[in-house]
């Protein structure tokens, strides 16, 4: 043991010689936030093609294939520019639907929902006036991004991570989480993996929206639609 | 005379030639300094300048009875010893001759030759790359009432090694020489000899090691202060400097590979930033830069920091020109944790103060007259801060031997 010992303690001496400190000083840095930080947010409807204002997320019927068997992925002619400020780590943006709301008009309600797998879903487009129902919906997906993107991707099958569905309050698998999660302390989320984790882009105020819907078996001279998209601020 | 007028007349006379006295705007860099510097870029001393500052030498060369006046010229390369800049020196003598250089004391805008005291010091030292010819017999020294030299190759030089080969001569031991009473602090002698050298370096220095020190100052009014800070009002915000700047004195020359570190010393690698003191996962990166004076400075040298974008994310200075040398002078801060192996956390070293990414290392010459006190700013990055928290860290700054 005194062997080891003496061989350690000689080595240590080597190791400070061959770089000696002659002077040090150190300060201390320090900032205090006092307030508790803030939560603001807001989303602008814009048009993809010259970027003018919008008042409504629409796709191009023309683009639509009618009586596809195939699920065909478009994505909507509209696009949303979002202006967040979070500084306050419980601070976050929701996006769901609320399709099931006897608050606007009816003609988009859905009180029958679909099937996937055993979960009941109502999130999506609602083919008009038929309350739902499997076949009756086109399910939606968004990404988001922190910069203009001028042929985005909102296809889930191309992907697994950067595009999510939407999801309806109502679905039976309905949590708020990071999946339904636009933007929290950290900044944008445009992914989550498979371990539910959110992947964050480089925080900044302004993101930007990308809307996709899937659409099967259309028939000619229907409309879908869906009058409740949220966007739930979270301050506490 | 009034006897009362006459005794307020004699006081005000007095208080006058206090005021007189007292009024020392410039160092005497001779009567407190460890390491004066006669021709060095990272020390403070002398100054080749005329004016009111107390430290002036002026150089002077000569030659005769066939010899050539020695060509020295100061030249600005990478193969300086120290810094950027050294001396170029070329002789060329017939037998019988006579020629040198050498630094004189001068006081006043009239440089007159003046002598001064420099028995403080123990040693004068300099650097000397010999190129062609033989300089071995070139004598070194001082002037008092003669000239006080040695050889070069009494000191060690070897001729033919054309690397920079450092000289100490011992001041007290040239023949005869009184310290208290010194015209020419560095005098060469290079009659009846041909040869090219070059000279780097040249330094005083007293047998005591000296201080290295760092003051914090408020950038508002250049008060000091205790603590590194920022305003709350930086929530949200991106790359912001911080409200002080550490002024570096440097007056320690124990090693000719010192430098001068900077770093977090949070304890981990990960905390090379401001540290939530009740969540340590949250943390806000910083950064630092150096420069030579004041910022914002006449160079155009700014606070204002911004980042590019992917792959580098460098951090530049967003008042200067994306062509201008000092365009990037910001460098992301380390924590001591990391045992950085290369330059990245060096602000400043023999050679110079790391004024931008890379290589870039400048020399202080210019500041000889002002004084070489670079000043350290650091800056950080309020993105993703939160409220309700405190950031901390601990800001290190080390002198130490490569």
């Amino acid at each position: 043991m005194k062997k080891i010992l003496s061989l350690l303690l000689l080595f240590g001496c080597i190791v400070l010689m061959s770089n000696s400190v002659f002077a040090a000083t150190e300060f201390t840095a320090e900032v205090s936030f006092t307030s508790g930080g803030e939560v603001s947010f807001d989303a602008v409807l814009k048009k993809r093609a010259d970027n003018t204002s919008a008042t409504a997320i629409t796709w191009d019927a023309g683009d639509i294939s009618i009586g596809s068997s195939s699920v065909e992925w478009k994505t909507a002619t509209v696009y949303a520019v979002l202006t967040s400020t979070i500084t306050k780590a419980s601070g976050k943006v929701y996006l769901y639907q609320n399709n099931k709301s006897t608050s606007t008009a009816v003609k988009y309600q859905a009180t029958t929902p679909r099937y996937e797998t055993t979960n009941q879903i109502y999130s999506g487009l609602v083919k008009a006036n038929s309350g739902g129902g499997d076949g009756n919906y086109a399910p939606m997906t968004f990404m988001v991004s922190t910069v203009t993107v001028t042929t985005p991707d909102i296809n889930p099958v191309t992907s697994e991570y950067g595009k999510r569905y939407f999801i309806d309050q109502d679905n039976s698998n309905f949590v708020k989480d990071d999946y339904c999660t636009v933007v929290d302390s950290q900044g944008y989320i445009n992914a989550v993996d498979g371990s539910g984790n959110a992947q964050h882009l480089a925080k900044q105020t302004t993101g930007y929206m990308y809307f996709g819907a899937g659409f099967q078996n259309i028939i000619a001279g229907t409309s879908y639609g869906t009058n409740n998209i949220k966007f739930e601020i979270v301050t506490e | 005379m009034n006897k009362k007028i006459k005794i307020i007349l004699s006081v005000s006379i007095y208080l006058f030639m206090l005021a007189v006295v007292s009024d020392n705007s410039f160092a005497d860099n001779l009567a407190d300094k460890y390491v004066y510097s006669l021709f060095n870029e990272n020390f403070n001393g002398a100054t080749q300048e005329a004016g009111t500052v107390y430290d002036n030498i002026k150089y002077n060369v000569w030659n005769g009875g066939g010899n050539s006046r020695p060509v020295v010229d100061i030249v600005a390369d990478s193969t300086a010893k120290e810094g950027n800049k050294y001396y170029s020196c070329a002789v060329s003598s017939t037998t019988n001759g006579w020629s040198g250089f050498c630094y004189t004391f001068v006081t006043g805008s009239s440089n007159a030759e003046t002598r001064r005291d420099i028995s403080a010091f123990s040693t004068l030292e300099f650097y000397i790359r010999p190129k062609t010819g033989d300089v071995s017999n070139i004598q070194v020294g001082v002037t008092d009432s003669a000239d006080r030299t040695v050889s070069l190759s009494s000191l060690g030089v070897n001729n033919s090694s054309h690397t920079w080969q450092k000289c100490t001569i011992n001041l007290t031991g040239l023949p005869s020489v009184n310290l208290t009473n010194i015209k020419n602090t560095f005098l060469f002698i290079t009659s009846n000899l041909t040869a090219t050298f070059d000279l780097d370096s040249i330094v005083l220095k007293r047998s005591s090691s000296g201080s290295f020190d760092a003051v914090l100052k408020n950038i508002s009014d250049s008060s000091s202060t205790t603590k590194i800070t920022w305003n709350e009002t930086v929530l949200g915000s991106s790359w912001t400097a911080a409200n002080q700047y550490i002024e570096l004195s440097l007056d320690k020359f124990e090693s000719d590979t010192w430098k001068i570190k900077i770093y977090t010393n949070n304890g981990s690698a990960s905390k090379n930033g401001l540290v939530a003191v009740t969540d340590e996962t949250k943390i806000i990166p910083m950064c630092w830069r150096i420069s030579k004076n004041t910022l914002p400075n006449s160079d155009g040298d700014t606070l204002q920091i911004a980042q590019s974008g992917a792959p580098n994310y460098a951090l530049y200075d967003r008042g200067k020109s994306a062509t201008d040398p000092s365009y990037y002078p910001w460098f992301y801060m380390v924590d001591f944790a990391e045992h950085e192996s290369g330059d990245y956390d060096v602000a400043w070293s023999y050679k110079g103060f790391h004024g931008a990414k890379d290589e870039n290392y400048w020399g202080m010459m210019d500041m000889s007259k002002e004084g070489i006190y670079p000043k350290v700013y650091l800056g950080a990055d309020f993105t993703n801060a939160l409220g309700g928290l405190t950031y901390r860290a601990n800001v290190k700054l080390e002198l130490f031997n490569e």
